[in-house]
C-alpha cells in the first residue's frame, strides 16, 4: 500500500516536470533531467545517512536490527547513485559534449557508489555474523565521509559541474516549487523502499537461522534469535 | 555550465532516454523487492 502511494507520488512529481515546469531557455526540453537527477542525489545522501546511523548504532549497542537497517539502506542508495550517475552522463552530453569527465563532482560520487557497491560485496560474500556485519559497518562510516566531498566537490575544486544553484536563489518559482516537490516524493519513494528493505532482511535472517543447528548457535551467538527487534 | 551547440541527436532524446532508464531501474527495483517480500512472507526462501 505505501509502495503504491509512494509510486502514485511520483507519477504526480512527473507530471510537475514535464507539463508545469517551465523550458529552460537556455538548454531547453533536456534540462528538465535536473529535476530526478538531482532529487535522486539527495535520495542516495539520506540512505547513507541511515547506513551511517545504524552502523553506529550497531557498532555501539550490538543491534541486529539497526544493523539490518544499515544493509537495507546501502542497497537503496547505490540504485540512486545509479540513477544520479547515469542521468546526469545523459544530460552532460547534450551539453558538455561528452557522457564523462574526471571532474571532481563525477569523480567522487563514481567513488561514493564504489564506497556502497563494495559494502554491499562485503555482507554478500562474507560469512553472515559479528565479524561481517563490524567490518560493515566501519566501511559505512567511513564511507558517509564521501558525502559532503561530494556535495561541496563544486565550491572546493574547480568543476565542470554547475555550483549550487538552489541554495543560491538560482531557480524561477515555478522550477523550485517543481524540484521541491519532486525531491520530497524521491524521499517518500526511498523510505518506503528501505522499508520494505527492512522487513526482507528481518525474514531473511529469520529463515538463515531457522536452519542454523542448535549446536552452531550455542558456539556462536550472534546467530542465535534475536530478530524480533 | 557550458552549451555546446545541438549535436546529430537530438537533445530531446537524451531527455526521453534518462527518464526512461530512472523509471525501469527505480521500478525494476520496486518490484524485484516486493516479489521477495511476497515470496519470503509465504515461507519461500
Amino acid at each position: 500500500m505505501a509502495a503504491l502511494g509512494a509510486v502514485a507520488l511520483m507519477l504526480v512529481a512527473a507530471a510537475a516536470i514535464f507539463f508545469y515546469a517551465p523550458t529552460d531557455a537556455l538548454q531547453g526540453p533536456v534540462q528538465r533531467i535536473f529535476y530526478l537527477h538531482v532529487s535522486a542525489a539527495i535520495a542516495a545522501f539520506a540512505s547513507f545517512a541511515v547506513v551511517l546511523a545504524g552502523s553506529v548504532v550497531y557498532l555501539w549497542r550490538d543491534s541486529n536490527a539497526a544493523d539490518r537497517w544499515a544493509r537495507a539502506a546501502a542497497l537503496v542508495g547505490v540504485v540512486f547513485t545509479t540513477v544520479t550517475l547515469v542521468m546526469g552522463s545523459l544530460w552532460a552530453k547534450p551539453t558538455w559534449g561528452v557522457f564523462w569527465t574526471w571532474d571532481a563532482r563525477l569523480t567522487s560520487t563514481l567513488v561514493l557508489w564504489i564506497i556502497y557497491a563494495g559494502y554491499l560485496l562485503v555482507r554478500r560474500l562474507a560469512e553472515p555474523g559479528r565479524q561481517a556485519a563490524r567490518f560493515a559497518a566501519i566501511v559505512g562510516i567511513f564511507g558517509f565521509v564521501d558525502v559532503p566531498v561530494v556535495y561541496y566537490s563544486v565550491t572546493w575544486w574547480r568543476t565542470q559541474h554547475p555550483g549550487p544553484i538552489v541554495a543560491t536563489d538560482a531557480l524561477p518559482g515555478q522550477m523550485l516549487a517543481t524540484f521541491l516537490f519532486t525531491m520530497a516524493c524521491t524521499l517518500v519513494l526511498a523510505a518506503t523502499m528501505i522499508a520494505i528493505r527492512y522487513r526482507i532482511e528481518t525474514l531473511q535472517d529469520a529463515a538463515e537461522r531457522s536452519h542454523v543447528p542448535a549446536k552452531v548457535v550455542s558456539a556462536r551467538p550472534e546467530l542465535g534469535p534475536e530478530v524480533a527487534q | 555550465m557550458n552549451v555546446q551547440p545541438a549535436s546529430d541527436f537530438p537533445s530531446i532524446a537524451y531527455l526521453v532516454l534518462a527518464y526512461a532508464f530512472g523509471t525501469v531501474v527505480l521500478g525494476a527495483f520496486l518490484v524485484w523487492s516486493l516479489r521477495r517480500l511476497r515470496d519470503l512472507d509465504r515461507g519461500d526462501s
